[in-house]
């Protein structure tokens, strides 16, 4: 189950327009805690990994998402925006949820598998639309405590 | 009809028939030409060790008569000169005949058995024969079984070449012709036995090879008895061969002679490195003759090192020299001993090992009746001393008890040698963590195992089974564009490369299956997103590592990079290729199963 990956602690209303600092503003809740020991280690791998391609896939979502040795525990935030993100999305539209997945160095399997399921239950546009419109961080916990859909 | 005829056949005619037929269906032919070539090989390997012994007599007297000449010509004891000259020629035979000369050694003889199923050049017998004559007839403080067993082994290889022998009967003829050789230079046929399986076998006691080596031994140690009399080496006065008491002496013994051998192999590495990195190089001359001359000079006070050293042994043994001189000898013998090897010149470590052990048991008795007033006999702690020094240098045990039992002709030291010689082995191989053989073949890219069995993959690099049809993507390529390369790889794996074309990793249609499936993550990944960290290895490494790695990874391919440093991808190495080749290699490895196939075959 998805939620097994996140916890309240990592989820967080953005403030950022700019994709770049939207990241490092995501990122910076794992300080601290026992997933990253290095979070500059993460953003820098974060970013250099948006050069190359947008992570936005459009449909207001953008999954940012890097496998580091500085990770200890695969795990992913949630940041949504009201204002919306440009991050040069396919579809040309702004980011209003960045799921940001953390994973480490010899962690290839689960990491792929979870990217999988994340993109399984975000495609539907109601589960997108619950997290943006939820009133509070808990409600969009509870949004990744249902089975994904088969 | 006549009473002894059937059909017109005379009953002794079907009697003949019959037993020609009997010998034709059986294997009675190869026993018997098994016999015949063991019997061969027994006389020129025989003759080959006693040929070696005389030359070398000879020759030590060539340069006695050189030393003692200019003595008395000049007044001056010009016995350094000796060594000096004997390393000038040594240096100059190495330099002329590079390859020939790095095959040197008990290791080389081994090597041949293992990897060119006992295949010997003549050429390298005969160069081994002379380089050691020179090398020890002029000083050299090193053994003759070690290059005795050189000749040995060739002269078997050489029969076995005569009369075209496969290669698992070459193999079978070399290993016995070394274990004759050791039994005519010692007079000793059941340490010859054991030599070879102990050394050339690795303790491979099922090895189809041992009746030749036992009737080989045989007829060498006949022949040498008939040609040079039936000697022992060692001229043994009376003595008190102890009591139960003197177990703890000779526990502390045995860990003595496990401390000098270690302080052997240390004193080695110790001077390669010098001699390699500091200062020698690769020119022989500069190798080696500063140490002829350092040892030249100290034979002006130590003549006793000069050469084999079994005249100095009987001299110990009969009470002739000082404690301290005894001592100082000693210590000379082991560091000229280390020193002389790694300076390249030609000899074996037995002989040595054996005046080493004398030396140490003498000193060591003599030390504690002075310092404890206590009773120990020095002749009993010198014998049992060679076989503890012989075994922990040269990791063989057994061969050194029964050595030391047939050249001392004397049974009533057994029981201490077989102790001090175990205990010495045991020291030895529980620091440096194995046999000094099979440490040596590690070297190499060689893994025997306990059982002498060979590890195949070790003798080939990945360099000779690396292919260069494999997929390569960028770490930026989309995932579309890297489906259309997974879809047509051909082995099913794709490495991913960065900027620089260094390897990052690998992508494998089995890991990124579930990936697959799900479709949605086309638009997001790209190739370094998916990439798995991979192993590399070089070409130079041998395939045995290299399948190591595969396994611990649960590989199917395993990318082939330029060097550590520079991981640019230039090759892949494939399980499926290193499984075909090994199967092809085990195909042309002769397994030692003559004897027992035939055993199998008489009884199905």
């Amino acid at each position: 189950m998805l939620q097994d990956y996140t916890d309240i602690r990592y989820i967080r209303r953005l403030r950022s327009r700019n994709k770049y600092k939207a990241i490092e503003e995501l990122a910076a809740v794992f300080s601290d805690s026992p997933v990253c020991t290095n979070t500059e280690e993460l953003v820098d791998a974060l970013i250099e990994r948006e050069e190359i391609m947008s992570t936005g896939i459009g449909f207001g979502l953008a999954i940012p998402h890097a496998k580091i040795k500085s990770v200890k525990e695969i795990a992913f935030a949630v940041g949504v925006s009201k204002n919306g993100i440009n991050f040069d999305s396919l579809d040309g539209k702004p980011v209003h949820i960045v799921i940001l997945v953390a994973a480490g160095e010899r962690q290839h399997k689960d990491y792929l598998k979870l990217l999988s399921e994340i993109m399984s239950v975000l495609r539907e546009e109601s589960v997108r639309n619950a997290i943006i419109n939820a009133k509070s961080l808990g409600e969009i916990t509870g949004v990744f405590s249902k089975e994904p859909p088969k | 009809m006549d009473l002894f005829t059937r059909g017109g056949i005379s009953r002794r005619a079907l009697l003949q028939q019959r037993m020609k037929e009997r010998y034709l269906q059986s294997d009675i032919s190869k026993y018997i030409a098994h016999i015949v070539f063991s019997t061969l090989v027994g006389l020129f390997a025989g003759a080959g060790a006693i040929l070696f012994h005389s030359l070398l007599e000879r020759m030590r007297r060539v340069f006695e008569f050189i030393h003692g000449s200019l003595f008395t010509s000049t007044d001056i004891n010009l016995i350094f000169i000796v060594p000096v000259i004997g390393g000038l020629c040594v240096a100059a035979m190495t330099r002329a005949f590079p390859e020939i000369a790095a095959e040197r050694d008990v290791i080389s003889v081994i090597k041949a058995v293992i990897l060119r199923g006992g295949y010997i050049p003549l050429k390298n017998t005969v160069f081994h024969l002379i380089a050691p004559i020179i090398s020890i007839g002029s000083g050299a403080p090193l053994g003759p079984e070690g290059p005795a067993a050189k000749v040995g082994s060739g002269a078997g290889s050489l029969v076995a070449q005569i009369v075209r022998m496969n290669r698992r009967d070459m193999k079978m003829y070399t290993v016995a012709g070394a274990g004759a050789a050791i039994s005519a230079v010692f007079n000793a046929p059941i340490a010859g036995v054991f030599f070879g399986i102990e050394v050339i076998l690795l303790n491979d006691l099922k090895n189809q090879a041992l009746s030749a080596l036992i009737i080989s031994s045989v007829v060498a140690d006949v022949l040498s008895r008939w040609i040079l009399g039936a000697r022992h080496v060692f001229l043994i006065p009376q003595y008190v061969s102890g009591t139960i008491g003197d177990i703890p002496y000779f526990l502390a013994l045995g860990i003595l002679c496990g401390v000098i051998s270690l302080a052997y192999f240390r004193l080695r590495r110790f001077f390669k490195w010098v001699i390699d990195s500091r200062y020698g190089g690769k020119n022989e001359f500069v190798r080696l003759i500063p140490v002829t001359i350092v040892f030249g000079l100290v034979l002006l006070k130590y003549q006793q090192l000069y050469g084999i050293g079994y005249t100095t042994i009987n001299q110990v043994l009969n009470h002739q020299f000082l404690l301290s001189t005894v001592f100082m000898l000693l210590l000379l013998k082991l560091v000229f001993l280390a020193l002389f090897l790694e300076a390249g010149s030609f000899g074996g470590t037995f002989a040595p090992a054996l005046m080493l052990g004398v030396l140490l048991g003498y000193v060591f008795a003599v030390s504690l009746n002075g310092m404890f007033n206590a009773t120990l006999d020095p002749v009993s702690f010198a014998l049992v001393g060679m076989g503890g020094v012989l075994a922990g240098i040269n990791s063989i045990p057994l061969t050194s008890i029964l050595l030391v039992f047939e050249v001392t002709g004397d049974y009533r030291f057994i029981l201490p040698l077989m102790f001090v010689s175990i205990i010495s082995y045991l020291a030895v191989t529980y620091v440096n963590r194995g046999n000094v053989y099979t440490l040596h073949l590690l070297d190499d890219g060689i893994d025997i195992t306990k059982r002498g069995e060979l590890d195949l993959l070790g003798k080939i690099n990945v360099g000779d089974l690396k292919k260069t049809d494999y997929d390569v993507v960028s770490h930026n390529t989309p995932y579309r564009g890297l489906l259309e390369v997974l879809k047509n790889s051909t082995y099913g794996d794709v490495f991913v490369v960065n900027k620089k074309n260094e390897i990052q990793g690998v992508i494998s249609l089995k890991d990124i299956r579930e990936a697959l499936i799900s479709h949605d993550l086309v638009d997001l990944l790209i190739a370094g997103d998916m990439v798995a960290t991979v192993p590399v290895v070089t070409e130079d490494e041998p395939v045995s590592s290299a399948m190591r790695k595969i396994e611990m990874y649960d590989l199917e391919t395993i990318p082939v990079v330029k060097s550590v440093a520079s991981p640019v991808i230039t090759g892949v190495l494939t399980y499926r290729d290193v499984i075909q080749a090994y199967n092809k290699m085990l195909a042309t490895w002769e397994t030692d199963q003559f004897l027992i196939n035939y055993e199998h075959r008489k009884r199905g």
